[in-house]
C-alpha cells in the first residue's frame, strides 16, 4: 500500500530541499563578499551563527522537553573559566575554551543530580534560579575572580597559520566569519547526525513519554545525564569565544537573563523539532534584531524577541521550521 | 537593634506576601506561571512614580489609579493565556518570559536604565534599615499589605464567590461540574491579582529602587512564597514572607547584600526539590 | 524436579506498598510458573496497576520482594526490567503522541531486547507486531490520532517489540467488541503457546475465565482467594466483595 512511499517521504529528502539547502550554504559561503568585506553585515552574520550554535546547544535539552531558562550559567562559567585560564595559566586560547566547556559540563552534571526528578515548568523555575549560584559567588570572590569588576586584556582567538596563509581571527572579520561558519556547519551535521541516531531516538521518546519511554527499555538517567552534559559543554563552548570576543567578561554580561532568553528564542522561532530549526532562528532573527531594530531602537530593542516568542508560540506553536517543512513538502508533491 | 531589624523582616515580610498573593491566586486557579508578574509591579511603580512625581499626585489618588491600570492589565493578560496550547504551564511559563523580556525592553526603552525612587528618606547607598526606627512609608507598607491580604482572604474564606473560587483552585474539573462558571473564575483571580499588583507597585515605588531589570526578583520571591505555602493559601503565604523576611535581611546582616539574592535562590531550588506538591496540587497526582 | 533446577518465572514475597502513608496492599505473595497465565481481579482502586507497577520497577515496595527468574530485581530501574524481559501494557495508554504507529513499535525493538536485528529485519518485524493485533492499516498514523481502542493494541504491539518472556496486560480488553473479545482470547493462546508467561488485569470475566490458569483475588490490601478460576469466582470472599459492590 502507501505505507511504504510514506516511510520513503520521511527518510529521503527531496530534490527541492536539497537545492534549497546548498543555495543557502552558498550563499553562506559568499556572504562577505556579497556584502561589504568585514562590514557590519558580515559581523552581524557572524554573531548570528555564533547565537545559532548557542542556540543548537541549548534545544540539545528542549529536544528532551527540558526548557530551560539558565542555560547562561553554562555561558558564564564556560567565559570565566576560559578567561581565568588564559589570565592566569597564559594559555593558548584554543586550549582554554575546550576547558570553560567542561566547567560548564560539570555544572550541568550538577544539575543531573539536583534536578533529576523535576521536569516541565518546575525544572525551568530551578534552571532559573540556578543562575545565581555561580553568579554570587564569582561577583564575591575577588581576590580570584576580580568580582564585578570582571577581567580584563584577555586575548583575542589566536592567528592560526595555514601553509602560508594567516588566518587572523582577531584582526580580520571575514576570517572569524568562516571559523564561525565552519564551526556552525560541523555542529548542525553533528546535531543532525546525533537525533537521528538511536541515542537521538531516546531522547525523543523521553520528550514524548517518559515513563512509557523507560518501560519499554530506554534508559532515562544516563540520556538525561548525556543530554545535560552535551548541552552545557558546546554553551560553555559558546561562553569560551565570546570572552574572546570580547576581550572582558563580568559577572553581569554572562550571567544574564539575555543570553538565557536567546538561544530559547531563536529556538522557538526557528523550530524546536527541527534539527536546522535553531540555525534558522538564529540567522533569520538575530540580523533583523541587531541591523534593522536596533537603528531604530537603540534602546531596548530586544524586546523584539519577547514579542517573537509570544506571536510564535500562539500562532504556530511548532516553530517556522514545521511550517516551512509543510510548504516544501507541499511543494515538492 | 535586634527590634529594628524584626521591624524591618515583618514590613518587608507582610509586602512579599502582597506580592505573592496574587501570583499564587493566578497559578491556582488558571494553572498560568506568570513569570512577568514582578514586570507588571514594576510598571504599576513605575506609574505611580510618574504620577508623583510629576502631577504631584497624592498616594490616595496614585492607588485607585495604579489599580485600576493593573486590572485592565492582567484581564489582557488573561485573553493572552487564555488561548496557550498544551501543555499549558510549560506554555504560559515561555510565554510569560518573552512578556518578560518585551516588558523589560519596553520599559528600558521608555524610562532609561535609571534607578529612581519615590521619596527616598534615607538618601541614596543606604539601605532603609538602617536610619528610622518606624519610618511613614513602613508603616503605610505594614498597613496597606496586611489591609489587602486580609481583605482577599476574608473574600475566600467568608464569600461565596470565594468558595467558588477555592472549590476552582482544589479540582477544576469537578468545580465545573458542580456549575461553578470557571471562565468567570479565571477572569476573577486575573482580576484579584491585577488589583493587588496595582496595590503593591506605589508602595514597592517607595521602598526599592525602581530599574527596568529588577521584576525578576518579585518573580522568584511570589513563586517561593507560593511553593512554600501551596497555591491560594493566604495564612501560608503571609507566615512565608516573614520567614523569607527575617532570612533575607539575616543574610544581608551576616554577610552583606551580595549574598541576598543567593539566598533566595538556594531556597527556590530547595522548595522545589522538597516540596514539589506546592506548586499545584492536582498535578502530584498523575498515575505512572 | 525440574521445578527445582529453574526457578519461577516470577515470585512476589510479601510485597506490602502504600501511598502517602496509606496502605495499599499488604503481604502480597505468589508464585508464578513458566508459560502460566494469572490473573488478577477486583474492585476498582485496589491496587492492581500497583501491583504491576511494582513488579515492572515503575513503584518500590515498601516490603518484600519480586524475584524474577531467581533474581531479585525489586527496585531496580524500570529499563533494566524491561530488558530481563518483562514488559507491560499501560492501563491508560501511553503512546508516544508524535510519533507514527511503526515508530512506537520500533522503539521497543530497538531499546527494549538486548540484541540488536538488522535495520531491514527490524522493519519487518515492527510491521509483522503490528499485523498480530491489527493495526498494520495505521502504521504511518501518528500515535496522537489513533482511538482508545486502537491505542490499547498498539501497547501490546509496542510491548512484544521488547521481546519478552512476562508480559503483564492492564485491562486490554475493556471496551471490546465481543468479535475483539475472541481475537483477543486467540491472541494470548497463542502467545502462551509461543514461550511467554502472562499476568492478567480485565473485568472481563469472559476473557480472564477463558484463558487463565489460576486466577488472583484482591480485596482490600489482600489476596483472598487464590486457584482455577471457578474455584474463586465461587469462594465467599469473591461472591461477597463483588455482590457487595453490586448492592452499591
Ligand atoms: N500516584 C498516586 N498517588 C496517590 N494515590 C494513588 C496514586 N496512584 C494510584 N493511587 C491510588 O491507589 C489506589 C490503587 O490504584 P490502582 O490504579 O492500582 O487501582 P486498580 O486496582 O488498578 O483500579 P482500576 O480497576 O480502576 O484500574 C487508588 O485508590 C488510587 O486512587
Ligand atoms: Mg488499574
Amino acid at each position: 500500500m502507501g505505507e511504504d512511499k510514506a516511510m520513503k517521504r520521511v527518510r529521503t529528502p527531496t530534490r527541492l530541499s536539497v537545492a534549497l539547502l546548498s543555495a543557502g550554504f552558498l550563499l553562506f559561503l559568499g556572504w562577505p563578499w556579497l556584502t561589504a568585506r568585514g562590514g557590519i553585515h558580515c559581523q552581524a552574520m557572524s554573531m548570528a551563527l555564533f547565537h545559532g550554535c548557542l542556540a543548537l546547544a541549548w534545544n540539545i535539552c528542549s529536544m528532551m522537553g527540558a526548557v530551560s531558562l539558565g542555560h547562561t550559567a553554562f555561558f558564564g562559567l564556560g567565559a570565566y573559566g576560559s578567561a581565568l585560564l588564559c589570565h592566569y595559566g597564559h594559555l593558548n586560547p584554543f586550549l582554554t575554551i575546550p576547558l570553560g566547556g567542561i566547567l560548564g559540563a560539570f555544572y550541568g552534571v550538577l544539575w543531573h543530580i539536583a534536578f533529576g526528578k523535576l521536569r516541565g515548568a518546575p525544572f525551568a523555575l530551578a534552571s532559573l534560579a540556578s543562575v545565581e549560584i555561580p553568579k554570587v559567588i564569582i561577583d564575591n570572590w575577588e581576590s580570584f575572580t576580580f568580582g564585578s569588576l570582571g577581567v580584563v586584556g584577555i586575548p583575542p582567538l589566536s592567528p592560526i597559520r595555514v601553509g602560508s596563509f594567516m588566518l587572523d581571527f582577531g584582526e580580520n572579520p571575514v576570517h572569524l566569519y568562516h571559523l564561525f561558519l565552519v564551526g556552525t556547519l560541523f555542529l548542525c551535521l553533528l546535531y543532525r547526525q546525533a537525533l537521528r541516531s538511536r541515542w537521538g531516538w531516546a531522547v525523543r521518546t523521553i520528550r514524548e513519554d517518559e515513563t512509557a519511554a523507560a518501560s519499554l527499555g530506554v534508559n532515562v538517567r544516563r540520556t538525561r545525564l548525556q543530554v545535560f552534559i552535551c548541552s552545557a559543554f558546546l554553551t560553555g563552548i559558546c561562553g569560551g569565544v565570546y570572552a574572546h570576543l570580547m576581550g572582558l567578561v563580568e559577572p553581569a554580561l554572562v550571567f544574564s537573563l539575555h543570553i538565557s532568553a536567546l538561544p530559547l528564542v531563536l529556538s522557538i522561532f526557528g523550530g524546536r523539532f527541527q534539527w536546522y530549526g535553531p540555525l534558522l532562528g538564529a540567522v533569520v532573527l538575530y540580523p533583523l534584531d541587531q541591523v534593522v531594530f536596533r537603528s531604530l531602537f537603540p534602546v531596548g530593542h530586544s524586546a523584539l524577541y519577547g514579542f517573537v516568542v509570544i506571536l510564535t508560540l500562539m500562532l504556530f506553536p511548532q516553530g517556522m521550521g514545521a511550517w516551512l517543512q509543510k510548504r516544501l513538502h507541499l511543494a515538492s508533491s | 537593634m535586634m527590634l529594628q531589624f524584626l521591624v524591618n523582616a515583618t514590613t518587608l515580610g507582610a509586602f512579599y506576601a502582597l506580592v505573592a498573593i496574587g501570583f499564587s491566586l493566578i497559578l491556582g486557579v488558571t494553572h498560568a506561571f506568570n513569570l512577568a508578574h514582578g514586570e507588571m509591579l514594576l510598571l504599576s511603580g513605575y506609574l505611580a512614580y510618574f504620577l508623583g512625581k510629576h502631577f504631584g499626585a497624592p498616594l490616595l489618588l496614585i492607588l485607585p489609579v495604579s489599580m485600576l491600570t493593573m486590572l485592565f492589565a492582567a484581564l489582557c493578560l488573561e485573553r493572552l493565556l487564555r488561548r496557550v496550547p498544551e501543555p499549558h504551564e510549560l506554555n504560559t511559563l515561555v510565554i510569560t518570559f518573552g512578556l518578560v523580556l518585551l516588558l523589560q525592553n519596553a520599559m528600558l526603552m521608555a524610562f532609561s536604565a535609571n534607578y529612581r525612587i519615590v521619596a527616598p528618606e534615607t538618601g541614596p547607598g543606604q539601605t532603609p534599615s538602617s536610619t528610622l526606627f518606624l519610618s511613614e512609608t513602613q508603616v503605610l507598607i505594614l498597613g496597606l499589605s496586611l489591609a489587602a491580604t486580609g481583605a482577599v482572604f476574608l473574600l475566600l474564606k467568608r464569600s461565596f464567590l470565594g468558595k467558588a473560587l477555592r472549590a476552582t483552585i482544589q479540582d477544576g474539573e469537578a468545580a465545573r461540574l458542580a456549575g461553578i462558571n470557571v471562565k468567570h473564575m479565571h477572569l476573577l483571580a486575573f482580576g484579584l491579582g491585577g488589583l493587588l499588583v496595582g496595590t503593591a507597585g506605589p508602595l514597592y515605588a517607595r521602598t526599592a529602587y525602581l530599574h527596568p531589570f529588577g521584576g525578576m526578583e518579585a518573580t522568584l520571591i511570589a513563586v517561593i512564597l507560593t511553593i512554600f505555602a501551596g497555591v491560594g493559601r493566604i495564612r501560608g503565604l503571609l507566615i512565608g514572607g516573614w520567614i523569607l523576611g527575617l532570612v533575607e535581611s539575616g543574610t544581608v546582616l551576616l554577610l552583606g547584600t551580595n549574598w541576598r539574592e543567593l539566598a533566595s535562590s538556594l531556597i527556590l531550588i530547595a522548595l522545589l526539590l522538597l516540596r514539589p506538591e506546592g506548586l499545584l496540587p492536582k498535578w502530584a497526582k498523575t498515575r505512572p | 524436579m525440574a521445578a527445582e533446577a529453574t526457578p519461577p518465572c516470577l515470585e512476589l514475597k510479601g510485597i506490602s506498598f502504600g501511598f502517602h502513608g496509606r496502605p495499599l496492599l499488604e503481604d502480597i505473595t505468589l508464585t508464578v510458573g513458566h508459560q502460566e497465565i494469572v490473573s488478577f481481579i477486583g474492585p476498582n482502586g485496589v491496587g492492581k496497576t500497583t501491583l504491576f507497577n511494582i513488579i515492572c520497577g515503575l513503584a518500590a515496595p515498601l516490603k518484600g520482594s519480586v524475584i524474577y527468574r531467581g533474581v531479585d530485581i525489586t527496585g531496580r530501574e524500570p529499563h533494566t526490567i524491561c530488558r530481563m524481559g518483562i514488559a507491560r501494557t499501560f492501563q491508560i495508554p501511553r503512546p508516544f503522541p508524535q510519533m507514527t504507529v511503526l515508530e512506537n513499535v520500533l522503539v521497543g525493538i530497538w531499546f527494549g531486547a538486548e540484541e540488536a536485528g538488522k535495520p531491514d529485519g527490524e522493519r519487518q518485524e515492527a510491521l509483522r507486531l503490528l499485523d498480530l493485533v491489527g493495526l498494520r492499516h495505521k502504521a504511518e498514523e501518528r500515535g496522537r490520532e489513533l482511538t482508545l481502542s486502537e491505542l490499547r493494541r498498539l501497547e501490546v504491539a509496542r510491548a512484544l517489540a521488547t521481546k519478552p518472556r512476562l508480559l503483564l496486560l492492564d485491562e486490554v480488553a475493556a471496551g471490546l467488541s465481543p468479535q475483539a473479545i475472541r481475537e483477543a482470547v486467540e491472541l494470548i493462546k497463542s502467545l502462551r503457546d509461543g514461550g511467554l508467561t502472562l499476568l492478567i488485569i480485565d473485568h472481563f470475566l469472559t476473557l480472564t475465565c477463558q484463558v487463565s490458569d489460576r486466577l488472583v483475588a484482591l480485596c482490600e490490601r489482600k489476596m483472598t482467594a487464590v486457584g482455577k478460576p471457578a474455584e474463586v469466582l465461587n469462594s465467599p470472599e469473591v461472591m461477597r466483595a463483588y455482590l457487595g459492590r453490586g448492592d452499591a
